[in-house]
Order: C-alpha cells, then structure tokens, then sequence
C-alpha cells in the first residue's frame, strides 16, 4: 500500500514518468536521465518508478529499523539527566529522601518471630488479633516495632487493623 | 532593699524583713519558672501542631514496599524546597509533552489524596496494584513505595507474548480458554454477563489499578493505559495518577530506592 502511494505520489510529481524529474529539478540531468532512452516506451517508465519505489521503500525501512524506537532513545537520554542532577531531596529532609529510606530498609532489623513471642507473653489478648490479620499488616506491624514505635501504640494499630482490615 | 543590708547587727536586726524579702524573691522565682515551664509546654504544643499531615487527619500511612513497611508522609523541613531533574518546567515537547488527564476512554485520573486511600484500601488488601509504568531504568531512580515496575513497553507486545500472559496474571486476569458450548450460547443470547470478557481473557477479577510515571508531561503510563485498554482490560479498573513523580516529589512525599 506504502509501495503503492509513493509510486503514485512519484507520478503526481515527476511528470515524465520516472524519479529523475525530481533530479533534474534540484540540480541539472543526472546520470539515471541519459541512461533512459528518449522513446523508451511505456516498459522502461514502469520499470524506473518501481525501482524507485523499491530503493525508497527499503532506505526507509533501513533508516527506521536504525532508529530504533525514537520514543525509548529519548527516554534513555533523559534519565541520564537525573543521575547527572543533584540528589532530589535526600539532604532535605528525612521522608523524601529516597537514600535515606533504602538505608533504612537496608538497616538489619530484629527478628519477627521474636517480636511475636514477646507480643504473645507481654499482650496475649493483642496477640490473639494480631495472628488473625493478613501477613501484611502483621510485617508492618513489626516494621513499626522495630522502628521504635511504643507497644501501645503498637496494641492500638493491631485492634485497628483487625477492625478495619 | 533590706535585703541588700549585709552587715551582721543589720541582718540580726531585720530578721523577719528579710526572711519576708527571701520568701518574696522564692515566690517570684517560682512564678517565673512555671512561666517559664508553661511557655515551654505552649510551644512543644506549638510544634506539634505545626506537623505537616498527608492530608488533614492522616499524618501519615504505611505501605509495603518488597515486603517491608514504609512509612509515607511529608518533608517537614519548612524551607524544603524541591531541587534536581523534578522540579524542571521545561522538556523537549515532543516527546515529553503535557498530557490529558484522560488518556483512554473511561479511565479517570486521580490525585494524591485518592492514592493515599488506595494505598491504605485496595493495595493493602490486595485487591489493587500501584503501577510504575516506567522503563526500568527510571525506576531504579527511585519510586513511589508500594509499586512495582511494569514498564508500559510491555502492554504493547503481541496478546500471545509470554511476558505479557505473565503480567496479566498477575493482575488477576484469567485466560478463557475454551468456551464451551452452552456458555458460548448463553454469552450470545446475552443471558451471561460478557461486560468483562474478550475473546481471550475474563477481566472479572482483574484488579484495580493505579499507573502512574514521572508527572504530567510524562507519556509512560498513558501509553500503558492505551496498552491496557485495547487487551481488554476495563477503564473503571484503572486509575491514572497523573501528578506522577514529579508531583510526589513537589509535595514532599516518600520515595524509596528498588532493592535490586
């Protein structure tokens, strides 16, 4: 179809009938113009324009498959861009900071199931909710404890989420 | 002034004047420190008050990130400002275009404060995924707690492409398969309920979505919606988080950095 729309595009174009016209139009008679003869016919004009159409057709491709998607090269660039800024908030301030909270996922932590056995023989009505809630909610539980948050706060979050799961 | 009387015969003299002035001076250091305490008292109250929530009534929320929590709320530094490849104005448009805040049919974009309750909702339950729509390159940068990294790319591979079948199942589409013969006749006399179906895949329990890229002139995740919807997927199952990381950022909000 593509194949089919340049040739007829060519021949809008080009009056006589080959791709020379356009040649001719930019810069004097090529070395194509002499090679046709002047009463070739109709066999040599057809012949001309699907060669024409044929080298268009795959220098085009040629040069979109050297491309490549123009869309993902640009986008490759333009994350460089971020390396090459200044870090976006990590000195700024404690909660933006994307270093400072993989530093503290990074940080070793205590382990979960001692944190249940001291949950399980400290607050054992708290803990009888607590194994009910989802693996989730029991992780960020314990995130919180090892973050330092107080067990009140901790037994109030637990009723929380097993009312409001 | 009796009390400044430093002389013995004075002192033996005065006594009760000058235990009276000490007495004096004692009150008044104690009227000044309970000043002094109950002006600490205001302003500890004070700076309390001036704690930034996410929204009003919602200091903060946790979200899971790879398996751990993550505490999500703003900069408090008053004087934060946002520097860095966020907070530019100005990018190559094309590619990097303002974009709709519609970017297919039937999808609605949200806000902050709609992802603050997704992610306390339908993420923490399960039920929805926080998509970061961006090339892995970009996420490696940093990203929005709670997301995981689909790049749009993907929702543009043929139906068949094995990645893709992957990603859909993790979305919680199902494959048809086969339709059987009655429910094929029950699907065509409309008896059965097909709003959620294609030829391939049932959206019936697919989950709800939030995608999301680097902001309002970012077409990562408007792509990947379009990928999204021309497979069949519902519009009223996704949501568009157009604010994007550059959003995120401006308000101050918490990023994490991908562990691998």
């Amino acid at each position: 179809m593509r194949l089919l729309f340049s040739s007829r595009t060519l021949q809008r174009s080009h009056p006589p009938g080959n791709c020379v016209g356009a040649a001719a139009r930019l810069g004097g008679r090529g070395a194509w113009e002499t090679a046709v003869p002047p009463f070739s016919g109709r066999p040599f004009p057809v012949i001309s324009r699907l060669m024409c159409s044929l080298v268009l057709t795959g220098a085009l491709s040629s040069c979109a498959l050297a491309a490549g998607d123009p869309y993902l090269e640009m986008l490759d660039e333009e994350v460089t861009k971020v390396e090459a800024a200044p870090t976006d908030t990590a000195d700024d301030g404690e909660a933006s900071s994307a270093n400072a909270d993989s530093a503290q996922l990074a940080q070793p932590v205590p382990s979960q199931k001692k944190f249940e056995t001291i949950l399980r023989q400290q607050q054992v009505g708290t803990y009888s909710f607590y194994r009910r809630l989802p693996e989730r909610s029991r992780e960020e539980i314990f995130s919180d404890y090892s973050g330092g948050t107080s067990m009140e706060m901790l037994r109030e979050k637990i009723i929380e989420r097993y009312l409001h799961p | 002034m009796l009390n400044r009387c430093s002389h013995a015969l004075c002192r033996k003299r005065h006594l009760p004047t000058a235990t009276f002035g000490r007495l004096g001076l004692l009150v008044i250091t104690i009227c000044l420190l309970s000043g002094w305490v109950s002006a600490a008292d205001q302003l500890k109250v004070g700076e309390t008050e001036q704690f930034i929530p996410l929204v009003e009534g919602k200091p903060y929320l946790h979200v899971i990130h790879e398996g751990r929590s993550v505490k999500v709320q703003r900069v408090q530094d008053p004087d934060y400002e946002l520097k860095g490849y966020f907070a530019k104005t100005v990018r190559k448009c094309p590619p990097f275009c303002i974009q709709p805040v519609t970017p297919a049919a039937g999808v609605s974009p949200i806000s902050e404060v709609e992802l603050f309750d997704f992610m306390e909702t339908k993420l923490r339950d399960g039920s929805g995924m926080l998509i970061d729509a961006r090339t892995e390159s970009w996420f490696r940068k940093g990203t929005i707690p709670g997301s995981v990294n689909y790049p749009f790319t993907l929702f543009g591979k043929e139906a068949n492409d094995p990645e893709l079948v992957a990603v859909l199942k993790d979305l919680g589409v199902r494959e048809r398969g086969e339709v059987g013969a009655i429910d094929g006749l029950l699907e065509d006399w409309g008896w059965s309920d097909t709003s959620n179906k294609t030829e391939n895949w049932d959206f019936t329990a697919a989950k709800d979505l939030v995608v999301w890229c680097n902001g309002p002139a970012c077409g990562q995740s408007p792509r990947a919606i379009r990928g999204l919807r021309d497979l069949g997927y519902p519009g009223d199952k996704i949501k568009y988080y157009r604010g994007g990381m550059q959003m995120w950022q401006l308000w101050g909000l918490t990023t994490v950095l991908p562990s691998q």
